[in-house]
């Protein structure tokens, strides 16, 4: 086992010899990592004549690490063998030490840790033959150091919003008004506005942040040193943001009176007169005899006059308005009047009257008309086909207005630009 | 261009622009050239307001607000104005806008020249 290592002879009547191997290791990671192991191997072996070997191993380990903001670690960790040994014919040591440092944590919200450490040391046995005071050392000491150490870091962080914001807003005004003359008189107003709005507001925003730090190290300290380092960093960041807006308005007016006025009067006046005079006159003779007056009815005039005098009139006035107004999105605007006007009359003497005025007037939107420039302009309107039968067009009269106001505005640009002195 | 050439430019499109007659007296029709020669007339007619109201502002340092104000709704309008090639339908909205623009114009040109 001994020619399997390196050995080392120490005379003894050699001065007392050390040796001192010194490793020292520091690197540093990421921002987020930082390790310096220390190590420091001594090993002093002293022989004399009566031997005495003293073999120290010291090993100061320092590890630092720190992750994040959230972590934070510093290990130490000292270590310190002494072992004597005097021999005096046979000597046979074995020294086995092993150890084993784990170390795992978890901490933070979404942060773990683990570190895994295993230190192996091994004293591998010493034979000392001793001949006729000659003194044979042998020694062999082999060192292993391995430390590895597996240090993964993972963040992830998920954001997720989900935003919803619906407004609708929807409003329905409907109202009739009907009034109803108790004379002669209807008057019937219906109007039927709607005005609907709709405001969607959807947002959708997610943000996950992936973050990973695996760190694998292996440090072997022998007689040489193999330190693969494997770093491997990976940081995915994905965010999805969405904005999406939605609004969506419908008004719809619906404007729609109609007024519709009728009077009607009549009148009927029988004017009848009837004056019947009669009149009797008796005219009476009276004859006196001598002794006893007697009385004859002689002569009665009767005289009967009857005068009759009759008079019918019977007048009929009826009048009768309707007014359509139409008012909708699309301006559409009726108006429909319609005046009626029957007048009869007559007498039954004789005269008869009769008088009937009728009228129809129709006119088309009649709201979308105005003045530019002194000159009269009006809107034209396309209506829906259900609306077909109020259907408009451009007439020529509309065109030739706007070149007679085209021709007049030029002449007003050019009064305020002399105004000005431009 | 200068306000007399914006001026010379708008006395040449009125030039370009001819009456119609109803049927079936010619020309009966309202062409789609008689609708583009306005829509180059109302924008030189809103840029050339636009410029006269500096002018007045420079002169008199004064603003006024509701000149201001027609315009914007000028300007606005004429942006929504269109021009039509052979074969496209004049509509009604093409002759609304064009009255609907100078409306404005010429009520800020009056405002205009109340307060000079």
């Amino acid at each position: 086992l001994a020619s399997s290592f390196p050995a080392k002879t120490i005379d003894l009547g050699a001065l007392p010899t050390a040796y001192v191997v010194t490793v020292s290791d520091s690197f540093k990671g990421v921002d987020y990592m930082c390790k310096s192991p220390s190590k420091v191997l001594s090993d002093v072996g002293k022989g004399a004549d009566a031997f005495g070997r003293t073999v120290s191993f010291h090993v100061v380990a320092t590890d630092v690490g720190r992750g994040a903001d959230y972590f934070g670690r510093t290990v130490f960790y000292h270590r310190v063998l002494a072992d004597v040994g005097r021999v005096a014919d046979y000597f046979v040591r074995a020294v086995h030490f092993v150890k084993s440092y784990s170390d795992v944590f978890r901490g933070g919200d979404w942060m773990s840790k683990g570190v895994g450490k295993a230190l192996h040391d091994w004293a591998f046995p010493e034979y000392l033959h001793v001949r006729t005071w000659i003194a044979h050392l042998s020694f062999a000491d082999s060192g292993v150091v391995s430390d590895w150490m597996f240090k993964e870091l993972g963040k992830r962080l998920a954001d997720v919003v989900v935003a919803r914001e619906v407004l609708g807003k929807d409003v329905v005004k409907a109202y009739v008004d009907a009034s109803r003359a108790s004379d002669v008189a209807f008057k019937e107003i219906g109007k039927y506005p709607f005005d609907s709005a709709r405001v969607g507001d959807w947002i959708v925003k997610a943000s996950v942040k992936v973050f990973r730090e695996a760190v694998v190290g292996v440090d072997v300290a022998g007689k040489g040193i193999v330190k693969p380092f494997a770093d491997s960093l990976r940081v995915s960041d994905w965010m999805f943001k969405e904005f999406g807006k939605r609004i969506v308005e419908s008004v719809r007016v619906g404007d729609w009176t109609v007024k519709m006025v009728v009077k009607a009067f009549r009148e009927l006046g029988i004017v009848s007169d009837l004056l019947a005079m009669g009149k009797v006159v008796t005219v009476k003779d009276v004859f006196y005899g001598e002794h006893a007056p007697v009385i004859v009815p002689a002569k009665e005039l009767r005289d009967t006059v009857r005068v009759s005098d009759w008079m019918s009139k019977d007048l009929v006035k009826m009048f009768m308005e309707i007014a359509v107004v139409r008012d909708a999105p699309y301006r559409t605007i009726a108006i429909i009047l319609r005046d009626k006007f029957v007048d009869e009359g007559y007498v039954t003497k004789h005269p008869s009257l009769a008088e009937r005025d009728e009228m129809l007037m129709r006119d088309l939107a009649t709201k979308v008309a105005f003045k530019l420039a002194g000159k009269d302009v009006r809107r034209v309107y396309f209506f829906p086909p259900e609306l077909q039968a109020l259907w408009d067009i451009i007439m020529a009269e509309d065109h030739n207005v706007k070149v007679d106001v085209a021709k007049i505005l030029i002449d007003a640009f050019r009064r305020v630009k002399e105004k000005l002195g431009g | 261009l200068s306000l007399d050439e914006k001026i010379a430019v708008l006395e040449s499109l009125t030039e370009q622009m001819e009456y119609v007659s109803n049927y079936p007296t010619p020309p009966y029709y309202v062409l789609t050239s008689h609708n583009n020669l306005f829509v180059d007339y109302v924008a030189t007619a809103v840029d050339l307001l636009k410029e006269l109201y500096d002018l007045f502002k420079s002169k008199t340092g004064r603003e006024l607000w509701d000149v201001e104000l027609w315009i914007g709704m000028a300007e606005s309008r004429a942006g929504m104005m269109r021009k039509v090639r052979f074969g496209d339908v004049v509509a009604t909205k093409d002759h609304n806008l064009v009255i609907d623009t100078l409306k404005p114009v010429e009520v800020a040109l009056q405002v205009i020249e109340a307060n000079v």
